[in-house]
């Protein structure tokens, strides 16, 4: 009996060994992947991006139209893309917002059980191949852990705390409807405003990346004025008007632009404000998002030109070590020696020379063969590895390309903005 | 078949009209323990209204525990109002609930114990509504489960059943030491099978000598300098 485990045991292990070798050998012979597209792959950045706002704000719906806008090339070449899973919950919380047959159906408050990360690639697509370009590490959490002071979502606080410091860019979340009640003369609107800057601003000022401000739920405002940019200049110099803010908004100014993007989940006409102060929805209604593309690209290619010198370097080096690895791995160094050597006539001399058991027995007519063919298969090998190394040459251009297309779609969105709403503009430029 | 009624604790996580979500009612081990947090990090709510859902987790003492949930999104008629109740958003408010068990076998939670642990939360849910600010978590107090709990100790042989085959030590220590010396063996001649041996046609030189001339440049080392060049270019 123990004789047959040890036997057993022994075999399994053989087996899987055997097995385990046969892999590594042919992914050691194949390579699999086509010559560049590995160091193409680890040209691809991630970039962390947190959404700073209170219990309420609009975060969820922001994420979930901003997902829903972007998860096609419909007005730019690129694409969001995310896991199913993420998708599904994504897509659950767009259909619970848009559907109008429940008026106060709203996806609920965000619970602590539910702080999730949401990767997503954005991808573009050329001729005949798709391009991952970055990837975004986007937080989702419940507002109210911002200003939680028990001992229960220390955790989670502690950990959306480091997530802040350590973020690519950060996008402050200003909720409109806040504005609205204070416009209207509601003295908590303000209340709650002045909370909202007390508590985004400490966490703002101590961070060096990329920021932007979002403002939620535009629609509510549009009956502020008719004109568009006068109803965004009527906000931004309220939220200037607060000493905190306009230092927050010129320290960050000094390297690049802020900017106020009024930005509605819904779009114009979806929602109401009743009488108890709730939004609701308005019957038969169709969400239509407004600039919710715009908050990631204001602040993306930022990252990226900050990015950009370390990213190249990086890229640079993977590709030379790539094909420095695979030329090692090719016959070609050897072959294209023997091919110089074949075609020289000291070379004859020097292959005897060194002794070359097949040379060494060679009649000339023999060896004259010997050396034709070795230069015909020299010859053949050497074009096969510089047409691999030409298709190389040709994807990472490809890729290049792709993503110098996809960063200035991105950086266009907020241009197009700026050009229909100057205020959005917070800072004079640079 | 060995089953043993047990107790449970109800619970329940909600968000008010402006308070955030707590843990409004927190069964009252967990409050003697100070696990705080285990609830509310870890009860999700569901898409299915009052559906129950099983999460086995271990509380700060290593207390093995099983925690049936569901989710109740709150009627007008819950709260004995006219509308249904929203949160200062205009978003609804649901309750997280249920109740903690110890952990047993799998079985299917008795309707009737969600009921219990529902009706224990929604009236500390109204509680809770009627002045947010100064409530207080509550301790939940046991009630005895009508779902009857399968423990580990079931699996054990009965007394008397036919004694199963154990492996002596000295078997344990003679396969360790023969499967040590197998993975010994397979690793040197992975190790030694996969150095590559150099196609020997194609390096002619090497036959009487130990290393290769360094190689003229060829096409793929322009190539490289090229790319890489190009590289350099295009981010210009
Ligand atoms: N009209 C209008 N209402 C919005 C918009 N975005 C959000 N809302 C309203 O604001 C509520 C809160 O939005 P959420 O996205 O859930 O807020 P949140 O920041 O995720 O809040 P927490 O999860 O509590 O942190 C929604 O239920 C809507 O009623 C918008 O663009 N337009
Ligand atoms: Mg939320």
């Amino acid at each position: 009996m123990e004789i047959a485990i040890v036997i057993t045991l022994a075999a399994g292990v053989v087996k899987g060994l055997a097995w385990l070798r046969q892999r590594l050998r042919r992914r050691r012979t194949e390579g699999g992947v086509p010559l560049g597209q590995a160091s193409i792959d680890s040209a691809v950045p991630t970039f962390r991006i947190v959404s700073l706002g209170l219990q309420g704000a609009g975060k969820t719906l922001l994420l979930a139209s901003m997902f829903h806008e972007l998860q096609a090339p419909t007005r730019q070449s690129y694409y969001l893309s995310a896991a199913p899973a993420d998708v599904a919950k994504l897509t659950e919380w767009f259909a619970t917002m848009a559907d109008t047959t429940d008026p106060g159906g709203w996806p609920a408050g965000t619970t602590l059980s539910e702080t999730r990360r949401f990767a997503f690639t954005v991808k573009t697509r050329t001729a005949d191949s798709v391009h991952d370009i970055l990837r975004l590490d986007y937080l989702e959490y419940a507002g109210e852990l911002l200003t939680r002071t028990d001992p229960a979502g220390a955790e989670r606080q502690a950990e959306l705390f480091a997530q802040v410091q350590s973020a690519d860019a950060v996008l402050g979340i200003l909720d409109g409807q806040r504005i609205r009640q204070h416009l209207d003369g509601e003295a908590r609107g303000w209340a709650e405003l002045d909370r909202t800057l007390n508590i985004l601003i400490p966490h703002m000022m101590n961070i060096t990346c990329p920021i932007s401000f979002v403002l939620t739920k535009w629609d509510l405002l549009a009956d502020l004025h008719e004109d568009e940019d006068t109803r965004l200049a009527r906000v931004r110099d309220l939220l200037m008007a607060n000493d905190h803010f306009r230092a927050l908004v010129n320290t960050h100014g000094t390297q690049r632009v802020v900017r106020l993007i009024p930005v509605s989940a819904v779009g114009r006409g979806f929602a109401t404000i009743d009488q108890h102060g709730h939004v609701v929805k308005v019957p038969s209604a169709q969400a239509q998002p407004t600039y919710a593309d715009v908050p990631l690209s204001a602040v993306v290619p930022d990252v990226f030109d900050q990015a950009e010198m370390r990213l190249h370097e990086e890229f640079t080096a993977d590709l030379d070590e790539e094909i420095r690895q695979w030329t090692r791995r090719t016959p070609l160094e050897r072959l294209s020696s023997a091919a110089t050597l074949a075609g020289q006539s000291a070379g004859r001399a020097l292959l005897q020379y060194i002794g070359t058991p097949a040379v060494t027995v060679m009649g000339d007519v023999m060896m004259g063969m010997f050396l034709d063919s070795r230069r015909r298969r020299a010859d053949t090998e050497e074009a096969q590895v510089d047409r691999q190394v030409n298709q190389a040459e040709r994807r990472v251009q490809e890729f290049l390309h792709a993503r110098r297309r996809v960063l200035r779609d991105m950086r266009g969105k907020p241009d197009q903005l700026e050009g229909r709403l100057p205020s959005s503009r917070l800072t004079a430029g640079l | 078949m060995a089953t043993v009624t047990a107790q449970a604790w109800p619970f329940l996580v909600a968000r008010g009209r402006r308070a955030g979500y707590r843990t409004l009612l927190m069964p009252q081990p967990f409050l003697a323990e100070g696990d705080a947090a285990l609830l509310e990090n870890n009860v999700q709510p569901s898409g299915v209204p009052d559906r129950p859902e099983v999460l086995n987790l271990t509380t700060r003492m290593g207390r093995a525990i099983s925690v049936v949930h569901a989710t109740h999104r709150l009627t007008a008629a819950d709260l004995g109002q006219a509308d249904d109740p929203k949160d200062e958003h205009g978003r609804p408010l649901h309750l997280l609930y249920g109740y903690v068990r110890p952990r047993g076998t799998r079985v299917e939670p008795d309707p009737a114990d969600l009921r219990t642990a529902r009706a224990t939360a929604l009236e500390v849910y109204r509680r809770f509504l009627d002045d947010e600010a100064n409530f207080t978590t509550g301790a939940g107090q046991p009630f005895p489960l009508r779902t009857s709990l399968r423990t580990p100790a079931e699996s054990r042989p009965a007394p008397g059943a036919a004694p199963r085959w154990r492996p002596s030590l000295r078997v344990v220590l003679a396969a360790t030491l023969a499967l040590l010396c197998i993975v010994f063996l397979l690793f040197t001649l992975t190790i030694l099978g996969d150095t590559p041996t150099p196609p020997k046609p194609e390096c002619v030189i090497e036959a009487g000598t130990t290393d290769c001339p360094t190689p003229t440049p060829t096409g793929s080392s322009t190539a490289q300098k090229r790319m890489v060049g190009g590289t350099s270019s295009a981010r210009k």
